[in-house]
């Protein structure tokens, strides 16, 4: 871009030297000039010429505010698109990080919330292949916490194993089952339990 | 470390010699454990001889007699405030009749500067036939009164109901350290005293399993990542990592000779159960199944086994053995049946189980009868229970409003609540006998 703006303006340029020597040529029949005023009109020339690289320069600078006002809008809209893509990125991150899975009690099916979530989760891991990942399986309070441990590592594996189907490399995706021991919400109801009852992702 | 070493100088210090001076009543069982009824037993248990002289020690040492009897609904305390000393040669028979009383604690303190500063004698008197049922002295240190309070305890159920006691017993527990992610391992007295740490390393512990030896405790720790099953030798304090992930081991139960773990262990996304030879340090499988199979726990013959599967599609108790013969399903009734324990006496099964009401409770079957007894009513949240050593009352921990407590529970359901100890809940208790010292 600029390489062709620059040939451009040589071109320009060039074009004025000549025209400017073809009138000088033109004017030659006027009497033979005195030898200073031979150097002189060299001088002119080289006048004009510097005349006319000045004439150049100006028409450089149009060019080039031209160009410079579109590098600058394109670079603000790059930098806006970098940051758009950065917040997209950060969003997604922050979703696939902050949304959990979540069960039926003493279950460790997915329903079509959860399908569509590991979908969107399974597009994120795709486009982020440098990212491995824990898979967290929770339970809630209820039942007892030796069975909910294992209860919470099938959740675990359950979405594990419906990520690899989805072309999720196994080797990225390791689980964990902490059963009943870590529960988001403290409370005692159907409230605090369906939100306890989850698989939870971690970037590791 | 510290506190087993003063635990050892406790306990050295600690004799116990038979009083053979009385001549023994002959054996009559006066209480049917088994066959209660609302009737409760009422002793006096007036103040000991020569504990004006200490009563904050004399007091300690009765009261913990009388929270110990009382918690099996077998007796009643009857007051006694006001009555005499009563000296044990020359009890009044006629005086504690009058009274209601139908036995009678009796008993001296002597508390002396020598190598076992505490001196107790206790009696126990028939007092409708006027005649002393036994008597014991023990000797020792003072921290070790409520030890000896708890002996007697025993001995008293003992010579009523002639079944041993569960009161000079302790409790292995995890408990959850506030406002951290950690759990951290613990003995303490079956009644909430005397804490000692026996796992704290920051780190996540869970399911704790003492062998029958007192001396190797299982457990599952997150402390390297995944959650593995590790032996700690109490004695020798040294530690065996016995799994190493990625997926879920815990155990369950210690065969009757403390041969081999029975655990759960997840193998290639698979959740079966194994047992660990402790002697030849190899696993054997015990089951193969897709489903989850949980909580395995010793029958006392060493050849049977009952854990949970979901392998019918909830739930369930099944029975297996150590050949790991097919699988049988034992419950039939309710959608959710976990944490099975075996008695240590005989085939009666304890578990959580969920009934027809859908509230969970705890439950006994029966591994041949298959019959089915709810033990507890009114909350609604359960945690696995534990037998005593000798397989006569339960204990169990449930949730009330924020709270867990700590119960212990009669087999015919009647509960009483134990005190937390130091404040903090006690989880996932397993009642066992008294660590015997390391040599």
């Amino acid at each position: 871009m600029v390489f062709q703006l620059l040939r451009i303006t040589a071109i320009v340029s060039l074009s004025i030297v000549l025209l400017a020597g073809c009138g000088r040529k033109a004017g030659s029949v006027a009497p033979e000039p005195p030898a200073d005023m031979a150097a002189s009109s060299e001088e002119a020339d080289t006048e004009a010429g510097m005349a006319d690289g000045m004439g150049a320069e100006e028409a450089m600078s149009e060019a080039d505010i031209l160009a410079e006002r579109a590098m600058v809008a394109e670079r603000q809209a790059q930098q806006a698109e970098a940051m758009r893509q950065e917040e997209m990125a950060e969003m997604a991150r922050a979703a696939f990080v902050n949304e959990d899975i979540h069960f039926a009690f003493d279950s460790f099916q997915l329903g079509p919330e959860a399908e569509r979530i590991l979908g969107e989760k399974a597009a994120w891991l795709q486009e982020n292949t440098a990212v491995d990942v824990q898979i967290e399986g929770h339970c809630d309070e209820r039942g007892t916490s030796d069975y909910n441990l294992a209860l919470g590592e099938r959740r675990a594996n359950a979405v594990q194993q419906y990520l690899t189907v989805l072309g999720i490399d196994s080797g990225r995706l390791s689980t964990i089952s902490y059963g009943e021991e870590q529960p988001l919400d403290p409370g005692h109801d159907e409230t605090a339990w369906s939100r306890n009852r989850r698989a939870h992702f971690v970037i590791r | 470390m510290r506190s087993i070493r003063r635990q050892c100088a406790v306990l050295v210090l600690l004799f116990v010699l038979c009083w053979v001076v009385y001549p023994s009543s002959q054996e009559r069982i006066i209480i049917d454990i088994d066959q209660v009824g609302g009737y409760r037993l009422p002793i006096a248990l007036p103040q000991l001889k020569g504990e004006t002289a200490d009563p904050v020690l004399g007091q300690q040492i009765r009261a913990v007699m009388q929270r110990d009897l009382e918690r099996t609904g077998l007796f009643r305390i009857i007051e006694s405030n006001g009555s005499s000393v009563q000296t044990i040669q020359t009890l009044p028979y006629g005086d504690w009749s009058r009274l209601g009383a139908a036995g009678v604690i009796a008993g001296q303190l002597d508390v002396s500067n020598g190598r076992a500063p505490l001196t107790l004698q206790l009696t126990l008197h028939d007092v409708a036939r006027q005649l002393m049922l036994s008597g014991k002295v023990y000797q020792g240190s003072l921290e070790g009164h409520r030890r000896m309070a708890h002996r007697f305890s025993d001995h008293v159920l003992e010579k009523f109901t002639g079944e041993q006691g569960p009161f000079d017993t302790q409790v292995i527990c995890r408990r959850p350290i506030p406002d951290s992610n950690t759990t951290e391992i613990v003995r303490m007295d079956y009644d909430g005293h005397g804490v000692q740490r026996l796992i704290a390393n920051g780190a996540r512990n869970l399911a704790p399993v003492l062998s029958p030896d007192g001396n190797v405790l299982a457990y599952t720790s997150y402390r390297n990542g995944s959650p593995d099953i590790y032996l700690r030798h109490l004695h020798s304090g040294e530690e065996e990592r016995l799994t190493n992930g990625p997926g879920l081991a815990v155990p369950g139960s210690w065969s009757p000779d403390g041969r081999y773990l029975a655990l759960s262990r997840t193998v290639d996304g698979n959740n079966d159960l194994f047992l660990y030879d402790t002697r030849r340090r190899r696993f054997k499988r015990l089951t193969n199944d897709l489903a989850i199979d949980m909580s395995p726990s010793f029958a006392p013959d060493g050849h049977r086994l009952v854990f949970t599967s979901d392998r019918g599609g909830s739930p369930q108790l099944y029975l297996t053995n150590v050949k790991g013969g097919r699988p049988a399903r034992l419950t039939f009734e309710g959608t959710y049946n976990t944490a099975p324990a075996w008695s240590p006496r005989d085939d009666t099964i304890a578990y959580v189980g969920r009934g027809e009401d859908r509230t969970m409770a705890i439950y006994t079957i029966h591994a041949e009868s298959r019959q089915r007894q709810r033990l507890s009513f009114g909350s609604l949240q359960y945690e696995a229970p534990t037998w005593d050593p000798h397989g006569r009352f339960l204990m169990h921990t449930s949730r009330v409003g924020d709270a867990w407590r700590r119960y212990m529970v009669r087999q015919d359901g009647h509960d009483k609540l134990l005190p937390a100890a130091d404040g903090l809940a006690c989880q996932s208790p397993q009642w066992v006998a008294r660590a015997i010292p390391s040599p």
